[in-house]
């Protein structure tokens, strides 16, 4: 644990403090196997980056120009707070410190103290009362069931401890169902907005009750209002009603995630007002001490929202995004494409002749000038993230996409994309992630048997390298010794991966197809070569499942999220993440690049998803409205709009610059596992666990948006319901869920899934 | 070496209650919305936990357990939520023990073994206690292995592509799925059902052949499968005509070849429909000039076709066959075109079905038989002809029997005997395992007298005495030959055999050139005559209840005691006053053996002569039937192998 603060602090000695970190790391990773729950690894990995934020808060410089890649990554300061400068949240540092006094952490525990400017020895008094909207602490990892490690906890209980005040208990329903009575008695205008209250009021109000240990009344309270919350707290209310016991709080996750993060909700001006004036009348001190503190009113001034607005944007764990949360600039834009000079007039004629050589070459040209002469005004400055040069395989790689790019076909409504399946036969072991390359040549598919299967779809056969004696024996100088390094008796159309030991949940080939990047149960990710078929790298971090896992669109980095509820991003040639991105209040289930590199996207379980800004680890964007666990993102093409699928069946697209939702689309009536955009990004396609892939109109959609000011600034979206009108089409597999899609460079649908009869 | 799953009772106990837990949990999360108020958690009674408390040594005081027990329940809870994450990653809507297991080990929790099992546990109770338990029986490890039939891993994944919709264009109704009978066909397959069934019972027979080739190869007709099913069961309304019979026969013969077609529980359907023309008195069969016996000797291949080929479908399904062809054969009422249904359908089930019913159905199936074809009245030459086509069935079975029961008894050499012959017994070990748990026995349990029965072990006859008991009935028509040992046996038989004087007189044939015969089919008489080993003899080893006697000399007699026993006195009055009275020393115009030469290894030969003598009484029909189909077929190729034909005479 010091080894690791003396690296935030000391950036140029970072050579040696990894070194001593793995070591500190491995010590800690060869005790007792499963580690007990306040283990340093998870602790550490979570409390890090937002201590530092406010030690080193403010020396971020960004990148220098040109750097290589390892130096500008270890300049990125590992920022991971908000970007206002604000006061430390007293209580996190309070419980940090007193987890480094515990842990007899006494270095770190001074260095942590210096930086604040307080005197060493009794720190947590010292730290006044919470100060409003600062930034949330982050929840611990998930903390353990296991009731022996439930009084070692210091966070929480403190965290609890603000539940000690007591209440009359046969009030609280009193309480409640006055608040009921006055809500639906204001008017309609303000009705849906006061309603918002009911859900974490019932929460914290029965959780207070279990706290105070009045268990009667508790279960009364529960059975008699539970009915009122909205059904897309459905899950959350089926883990609460398992809650009734004191000594259960302790370990429960949800029960943290409520009191550790502010329940958010927005409200206008008018109906807050109306609301106090109601508690204050009343003298219901027990709601409005709730309001206070645990819940986070962000009031705007304005209209009251409509139901449907407000319904659109509720349902994550926390309630609704702050405004300021999504104000801050996101570069979407795409990078310059490198200037590649192609040879325009090697192979292509030869291949076709009918079509006049001229003809052929204009719109190339143009199409590569207009990239490259246009600086898109929203894309980050080329060099923000260091990305790593193109290699000569590289550049033809490139070359050979613009050349199949002229080949495709252009969607839209009237010409919808063929659509090939792939079908996985005979996957007892249970199928659980695919990737398909984007040249579309190889498929990877990670298995719950813990093996991950790389398959060629071309009539290519798999080959790996010869062994290091037969290499000896080549001829380095012939022409063909590419060709002459790869041994023919190896070729196979299909080649087995045995590393993991758990199911392999996220699968991801780099851009270059030499790499293959698995993520799996057992809390590593690996790294194989596509050359040897072997394992390079596994790297550990994340200690709890990784479920999610993928190549930045440059390679080099790499981006995992799991149940520990990080996001980490990696490089290949670092053992340890670069950033962590923590916020998400459960796991981080899927996670995907943005097209520039520039940003990564999370869906979580607490039914938000974020983007975080991968130069500073800023969390840039919340985007809520899922009303269940986000399974599936994608990027458009050109970097705008996201969209993410969740296990309600429905897929949202959100504007990224301007962190709105522009469109629900209804339709699938299971989890969406699949999401992908077309090469130009006129079609959604989305495949589900209900057996279908669903295409959509997304240029309809976008063209729908509508950006004035007003929505703009208040965040106040207005959705048509219009999904049937996107809908372009639904397509039935044979009994088979739908768990990846990809599009060919020539727009041609690639589906894949394990035919699993009923 | 019998093991258990050694399992600490606290796990299992705790298991079950988990396992009870997620089955409660997944209804409810299925129709949580509608039944909110029906929300309840699976509760441990603190007896539960008392008893575990007991059962490691502490002793519990109430509320302490009624406190444990409540954590219990939570801590249960709370795992099965964490398990359905695991669930949702791996992408399945079945949450399994190993998503709990998961969810166990992340909360350091020793995991729960031993419910890794896809299939459901039999959850039984105790009907006096009130006491539930998950079966959990003895798993005898070294049967599993030793066993023979080592099961085939599944097969290798694999990924296949296909091309769904061309240009967002295509089937959009879903496809694979499981066809109900009622469910709406498209356009395109009502169509095809439509032309194949036209051109199936139509009159072109170049259209029939292509439909019915095209009903073999075809893979995406499983939607159309009850249809054609129904389509087949229509046999019985059209039993008068013979060509439509056969093509009903023919498209069930596609159906069944078809290798994308899974027929599942329409295989008995297809029996059922396959056995009506076998077995039936076909109004068809009213007319003498309708070859409808050409129509039973297919439906009796295509039986045995679909038995060997979807037999595993239907548990059971080789003894309800064999019951059903037992019930026809012992019912005197039935024309004799159904005994020759029956009869052929046994000879193309295999050996064993033969010895099975057959067999020991013979001695009582006889003289009904004897009656007709002893009778010259005029008004009786058709059934005369039926009879005389049952004898030659029975014949073609028994000699198929004795050929495959010598065969089985031997160390044979021939490989391609052996396969076959393998094949030939393999069906009992799989559909037969519990035939009493498929049938009651109301209707035939007379039939399961030890002697009669189908039971799972064949009466173990030895072949000699086989061989002399059809000797009695069919005489030199019987193309088999076998030596019974000359020296020894024939006079230890007349000492011992209780029947005294025809049977003594079985063996006379070979009295004469026995010497020679002896000495060319060496083989043959040593294992006749010492301990014949039942193909299953280990199995019969160690199975209790069934009369297991050390296969000596003595076997014979008590055997053909037992047997002469349940047959009773009057069969055996028939069988007396029908045999051959006026017998002369007919030496055989039949001869087969197995030949000893060395190229030849063994081979089964045979050769007949013309009558020279006054045939006797039996092998007078033997002349007069005309050979039946297929059943010529064996012969011809025993006399083409025309090397060194030994010559007694």
């Amino acid at each position: 644990m010091p080894v690791e603060w003396t690296m935030a602090a000391l950036p140029d000695e970072q050579q040696e403090v990894v070194a001593a970190a793995a070591a500190a790391a491995a010590a800690g990773a060869a005790g007792p196997p499963p580690p007990p729950p306040p283990s340093p690894g998870p602790v550490s990995a979570v409390f890090e980056p937002e201590v530092k934020s406010e030690v080193i808060g403010g020396e971020d410089t960004g990148p220098e120009g040109g750097a290589e890649v390892t130096g500008a990554g270890d300049k990125l300061s590992p920022d991971n707070a908000p970007p206002a400068p604000e006061p430390p949240d007293p209580e996190t540092l309070r419980t940090v410190l007193e987890f480094l006094k515990k842990s007899n952490l006494r270095e770190a525990e001074r260095t942590l103290l210096r930086e604040l400017n307080l005197p060493e020895g009794s720190p947590s008094s010292s730290l006044g009362g919470e100060a409003g909207g600062a930034p949330e602490p982050t929840p611990p990892p998930p903390v353990k069931a296991s009731s022996v490690n439930a009084e070692n906890q210091p966070d929480v209980s403190a965290v609890l401890s603000a539940y000690t005040q007591q209440g009359d208990p046969s009030k609280y329903e009193t309480y409640y169902s006055g608040l009921k009575r006055f809500i639906e008695s204001v008017l309609d205008c303000h009705r849906a907005e006061l309603s918002q209250l009911f859900y974490p009021l019932f929460v914290h109000m029965y959780l207070e009750l279990v706290y105070n240990q009045h268990e009667i009344e508790a279960k009364t309270f529960f059975d008699k209002f539970h009915g009122d919350q909205e059904c897309y707290y459905e899950d959350d209310l089926r883990v609460l009603a398992s809650l009734t016991k004191k000594e259960h709080m302790k370990g429960n996750e949800t029960m943290l995630d409520f009191r550790t993060s502010k329940f958010v909700l927005r409200i206008s001006r008018d109906s807050y007002q109306l609301l106090k004036r109601h508690l204050q009348e009343r003298q219901n001190n027990q709601i409005w001490s709730i309001v206070q503190e645990h819940l986070y009113i962000d009031i705007f001034d304005g209209m009251p929202r409509s139901k449907q607005q407000i319904d659109a944007m509720v349902g994550s764990l926390a309630g609704e995004a702050k405004r300021e949360a999504n104000k801050a600039k996101v570069f979407f834009g795409l990078l310059k494409e490198p200037e590649i000079e192609v040879p325009l007039d090697d192979e292509d004629e030869e291949g076709e002749n009918e079509e006049g050589k001229p003809k052929k070459k204009k719109p190339k040209k143009d199409s590569l000038g207009s990239k490259s002469k246009k600086q898109d005004p929203n894309a980050p400055l080329q060099t923000r993230i260091p990305l790593p040069e193109l290699k000569d395989s590289d550049k033809l790689d490139k070359i050979m996409n613009m050349k199949e790019a002229t080949k495709r076909v252009r969607l839209g409504p009237d010409c919808l994309p063929s659509i090939c399946f792939y079908t996985f036969l005979n996957a007892y072991q249970g199928l659980t992630a695919v990737d398909i390359t984007d040249d579309s040549s190889l498929m990877a598919g990670g298995f719950a048997d813990s093996t991950v299967r790389v398959w060629s779809v071309t009539p290519k056969k798999l080959r790996s390298v010869k062994n290091a004696q037969d290499l000896s024996l080549i001829d380095k100088e012939s022409d063909d010794v590419l060709e002459r390094i790869m041994d023919e008796r190896t070729a196979s159309e299909l080649k087995i991966l045995h590393g993991h030991s758990g199911p392999v949940y996220g699968t991801s080939f780099s851009p270059d197809r030499n790499y293959l990047l698995s993520s799996s149960e057992d809390g590593t990710i690996r790294l194989w070569s596509l050359q040897t078929f072997t394992c390079l790298v596994g790297y550990k971090g994340h200690n709890y499942p990784v479920w999610d896992t993928q190549f930045s669109p440059f390679g080099y980095y790499f981006i995992s999220g799991g149940h520990d509820r990080v996001a980490r991003l990696w490089a290949t040639d670092h053992y340890q993440p670069l950033r962590i991105f923590a916020g998400h209040l459960a796991d981080v289930t899927c996670t995907r690049f943005h097209p520039n590199c520039n940003y990564v996207a999370t869906g979580s379980t607490d039914r938000t998803v974020r983007l975080w800004d991968v130069l500073n680890g800023n969390c840039v964007r919340i985007f809520t409205g899922h009303k269940g666990p986000v399974h599936s993102l994608a990027f458009s093409p050109n970097g705008k709009f996201l969209a993410s699928g969740a296990s309600d069946g429905r897929v949202l697209l959100w504007d990224i610059g301007h962190g709105l939702m522009i469109s629900e689309l209804k339709g699938h009536t299971d989890t969406v596992y699949a999401l992908k955009f077309s090469k130009d990004g006129e079609i959604l396609a989305s495949g589900s666990m209900d057996n279908t892939v669903r295409l959509w109109d997304s240029t309809k959609a976008f063209e729908d948006l509508e950006t004035d000011d007003f929505t703009t600034s208040t965040g106040h979206i207005n959705l048509l319901d219009n999904s049937h009108e996107l809908l372009l089409g639904a397509y039935m597999t044979k009994s088979t869920p739908v768990i990846h899609l990809h599009f060919t460079r020539r727009n041609l649908l690639l589906a894949a899934g394990a035919y699993s009869p009923q | 070496m019998v093991m258990r799953a050694l399992m600490s009772p606290a796990s299992t106990i705790g298991s079950c209650v988990a396992g009870a837990f997620l089955s409660g949990e997944g209804a409810g999360g299925a129709d949580a919305m509608s039944e909110r108020e029906e929300r309840r958690f699976v509760e441990l009674p603190r007896e539960s936990v008392k008893l575990m408390a007991e059962s490691v040594g502490v002793d519990l005081a109430d509320d302490v357990a009624a406190m444990l027990a409540e954590d219990v329940c939570y801590r249960l809870r709370e795992a099965t939520q964490n398990s359905s994450q695991f669930l949702k990653h791996a992408k399945r809507r079945k949450l399994t023990v190993e998503d709990f297991n998961r969810a166990l080990r992340w909360s350091n929790v020793e995991a729960v073994c031993g419910y890794g099992s896809q299939d459901v546990l039999p959850f039984r109770a105790i009907k006096d206690g009130e006491l539930f338990f998950v079966e959990d029986r003895e798993v005898n490890l070294v049967e599993l292995a030793l066993a023979t039939n080592i099961p085939k891993g599944c097969a290798e994944t694999a990924v296949r592509v296909h091309v769904s919709y061309l240009d967002g264009k295509g089937n959009q109704e879903s496809q694979g799925t499981v066809p109900s009978a009622v469910s709406v066909l498209s356009d395109d397959l009502l169509k095809y059902y439509q032309q194949v069934t036209r051109a199936v019972l139509g009159d072109d027979p170049q259209l029939m052949k292509v439909a019915l080739q095209d009903l073999q190869t075809n893979s995406k007709i499983a939607a159309l499968l009850p249809y054609f099913v129904y389509v087949v069961s229509g046999v019985k309304s059209v039993s008068h005509d013979l060509e439509q019979l056969n093509c009903l026969l023919h498209m069930v013969r596609s159906l069944v070849q078809n290798p994308y077609l899974y027929l599942g529980s329409y295989v008995k359907s297809l029996i059922s429909s396959v056995m009506y023309c076998a077995l039936e008195p076909l109004a068809a069969s009213i007319n003498p000039l309708n070859d409808h016996w050409t129509l039973r000797d297919y439906a009796a291949i295509l039986l045995s076709h679909i038995f060997w080929t979807h037999g595993d479908l239907v548990s059971g399904l080789y003894h309800q066959i064999l019951l059903s062809l037992q019930k026809v054969l012992v019912d005197p009422v039935r024309p004799l075109c159904s005994h020759y249904g029956a009869v052929v359908a046994l000879h193309a089930l295999g050996w064993k079905a033969v010895e099975c019913v057959l067999y020991p159905h013979l001695a009582t199936y006889w003289p009904n038989l004897q009656t007709v074809l002893d009778d010259h009245s005029v008004s009786n030459a058709q059934v005369k002809a039926d009879g005389h086509k049952v004898y030659g069935a029975i014949l073609v079975a028994v000699e198929r029997l004795l050929k495959m029961k010598a065969l089985s008894q031997h160390p044979a050499k021939e490989n391609a005997q052996l396969d076959h012959r393998r094949r030939e017994s393999s069906p009992r070990l799989s559909p037969l395992q519990d035939p009493q748990a498929e049938f009651g026995f109301g209707v035939a349990s007379h039939l399961l007298q030890p002697g009669a029965s189908i039971a799972s072990d064949p009466p173990s006859t030895s072949l000699r005495e086989m061989y002399q008991e059809l000797y009695d009935f069919f005489g030199d028509s019987l193309s088999m030959r076998f030596g019974t040992g000359l020296g020894l046996q024939p006079a230890e038989k007349s000492l011992q055999d209780p029947k005294p004087p025809d049977v003594k007189k079985d063996p006379g044939p070979f009295g004469g050139p026995g010497g020679d015969s002896v000495r060319k089919m060496p083989q043959l008489t040593a294992n006749a005559t010492v301990s014949p080993r039942d193909a299953e003899s280990p199995k019969s080893d160690h199975t209790p209840g069934r009369t297991v006697a050390p296969r000596s000399t003595s076997v014979p007699r008590s055997r053909s005691i037992s047997r002469q026993g349940h047959r009773g006195a009057g069969v055996r009055e028939v069988f007396q006053k029908s045999r051959f009275s006026p017998r002369a020393p007919h030496f055989s115009f039949v001869i087969a053996g197995r030949q000893m030469g060395r190229r030849c290894k063994g081979r089964v030969f045979q050769t007949a002569f013309p009558q020279h003598h006054g045939p006797s009484h039996v092998s007078r029909y033997a002349q007069k039937l005309p050979m039946i189909g297929r059943t010529s077929k064996p012969v011809k190729k025993w006399t083409q192998s025309e090397t060194s034909l030994y010559l007694p005479l």
